[in-house]
């Protein structure tokens, strides 16, 4: 089995520096808004020698690098940029697994000794993204015999090269990596497995099977194989549909909506889209989570089954808000909202409504995604959440992988 | 960073075969006619149902924002690249 793992190289920094050559060789970093505590989403490489990260605040950033330059992330930019590399990769094979905005897994067992081997086909894509991308926006390619191999010889690639991890250098790999960078294995577990005496794959590949069932469930099963140099999730091409188990949307509140009515508009304004993601998918669900953050950085949440399915934002929201006021509320500084629907099934499959009144409001929210479809998201709306939708798209909102998976479906790419 | 403006403008593309979107070769803008130095990148930005192209491009040595509107077959500048970048 041959993996590649494709990583774009400072993936949203890289599409802005390409859009505008006046950003190229700066230290910039792409975000929300930095007057209102947004988080780095993606740093250049110039930024990166200044030790700014994804994920760092912004006003961290301005401290490691006080002339970074900011640029608002533009998620149709960047979603457009990997429909076409993903466009570009299958044309080398049709195993495409779009795994997120900026990574990429390809399956080339078949196609690598067609085009040269594994590190010529890899050379290959890398020019041909130059030439039909940009010369800014680059990647790197690990390549492996699974996709968890695959992703730590990405970070030896980085940036912009090719590594490859063969068979016969897998024991070494697992002996010398610690159990923290592997994608899967966060800091929680690391910890729980650095108490338990394990710190590199090696070690974990020597534990007993059974005891780390014992102590992390089926999780315990794949992290003994991930010891062993074996991964167990398969590829997913691009064409495959994927079942979904939820849906739902969180949000991190820009200053100006952190008070308990901020939290609530935008509670609103992710119920609504949460529903209309469910009308379009054909989708109901019976069981209502929300999440919420405080300033002191501390979660709550909670779940309520409904006791019929439903896709209607209306419910959705009044059963989240009630669970939240069960909870003790929204507190004074709410920094983020989320919301989610599980134990979804298809609409077709449930009752059509009893009463006219109910029947009325499938129509409208029917009648309202259409002129949502046809003439935009900010076409038709609650009046109440104008303002925090405004707020809420002006500062993010990307990740978008399984809609560019089902793009490429769609166009038959 | 783009200065915001809705001009609307002429503009010459060619329609090549291997390539994704047409290209923009020449800009009737404010009066004058700028050749296209370079397309740095094109992206489609969606309204609705409607999907635009979004042109950063260089045009007689300015920056600009170009943006196709199929719906109406007609051309825009949305943006012009600022002096400080």
């Amino acid at each position: 089995m041959l993996i590649l793992h494709l990583d774009m190289d400072s993936y949203f920094a890289s599409v802005e520096q390409q859009a505008d050559p006046r950003l190229r060789g700066k230290p910039i970093v792409v975000s929300g808004r930095p007057d209102i505590h947004s988080v780095v989403a993606a740093a250049s490489r110039e930024a990166k020698q200044y030790g700014v990260r994804s994920g760092m605040t912004t006003w961290e950033a301005v401290k490691l690098c006080p002339h970074v330059v900011f640029v608002p992330g533009d998620p149709d930019k960047y979603e457009t940029v990997t429909r076409r590399f993903v466009e570009i990769l299958i044309r080398y094979t049709p195993m495409v697994e779009v795994y997120s905005i900026d990574e990429v897994f390809l399956d080339v067992t078949q196609e690598a000794s067609r085009r040269g081997g594994p590190i010529a086909m890899a050379e290959a894509i890398q020019r041909d993204f130059r030439r039909e991308l940009g010369a800014w926006i680059t990647c790197s390619v690990g390549i492996a015999p699974n996709k968890m191999l695959a992703k730590l010889a990405v970070e030896k690639a980085k940036p912009g090269g090719v590594a490859w991890i063969v068979p016969e250098e897998v024991p070494a790999v697992l002996d010398e990596t610690p159990v923290g960078e592997v994608c899967g294995i966060g800091p929680r577990i690391a910890k729980r497995l650095d108490l338990m005496g394990i710190h590199t794959l090696a070690d974990l590949g020597r534990y007993p099977p059974a005891r780390l069932k014992h102590a992390f469930g089926v999780q315990g099963m794949v992290l003994s194989l991930w010891g062993r140099g074996l991964d167990p999730n398969p590829l997913l091409p691009y064409w495959q549909e994927e079942e979904v188990k939820s849906v739902g949307h969180s949000h991190a509140l820009p200053r100006v909506l952190r008070h308990p009515e901020g939290a609530r508009s935008v509670l609103l304004y992710l119920c609504d889209r949460t529903a209309r993601r469910l009308r379009a998918k054909g989708l109901v669900g019976r069981v209502v989570h929300y999440g919420l953050r405080d300033a002191g950085m501390r979660y709550t949440g909670a779940q309520r089954a409904l006791d019929g399915a439903t896709d209607d934002e209306d419910r959705i929201f009044q059963t989240a808000l009630d669970l939240i006021e069960d909870h003790g509320g929204f507190s004074d500084e709410t920094t983020l909202v989320g919301v989610r629907v599980t134990d979804l099934q298809p609409k077709a499959e449930t009752p059509r409504p009893l009463f006219a009144a109910d029947d009325r409001r499938e129509r409208l929210a029917r009648a309202c995604d259409q002129i949502r479809d046809r003439y935009g998201d900010g076409a038709v709306g609650r009046g109440t959440v104008y303002a925090c939708r405004l707020l809420t798209t002006a500062t993010g909102g990307m990740g978008r992988q399984k809609e560019i998976a089902l793009t490429c479906r769609r166009d038959g790419a | 960073m783009f200065r915001k403006t809705h001009e609307p403008v002429d503009v010459g593309v060619v329609f090549p075969a291997r390539r994704p979107y047409p290209v923009p070769r020449w800009v009737l803008w404010r009066g004058r006619r700028h050749a296209v130095d370079e397309v740095h990148l094109v992206h489609e930005r969606r309204e609705g149902s409607v999907r635009h192209l979004v042109y950063s491009l260089t045009a007689g040595g300015t920056l600009l924002e170009l943006r196709f509107d199929p719906e109406h077959a007609r051309w825009y500048v949305d943006g012009v690249g600022d002096e400080e970048g």
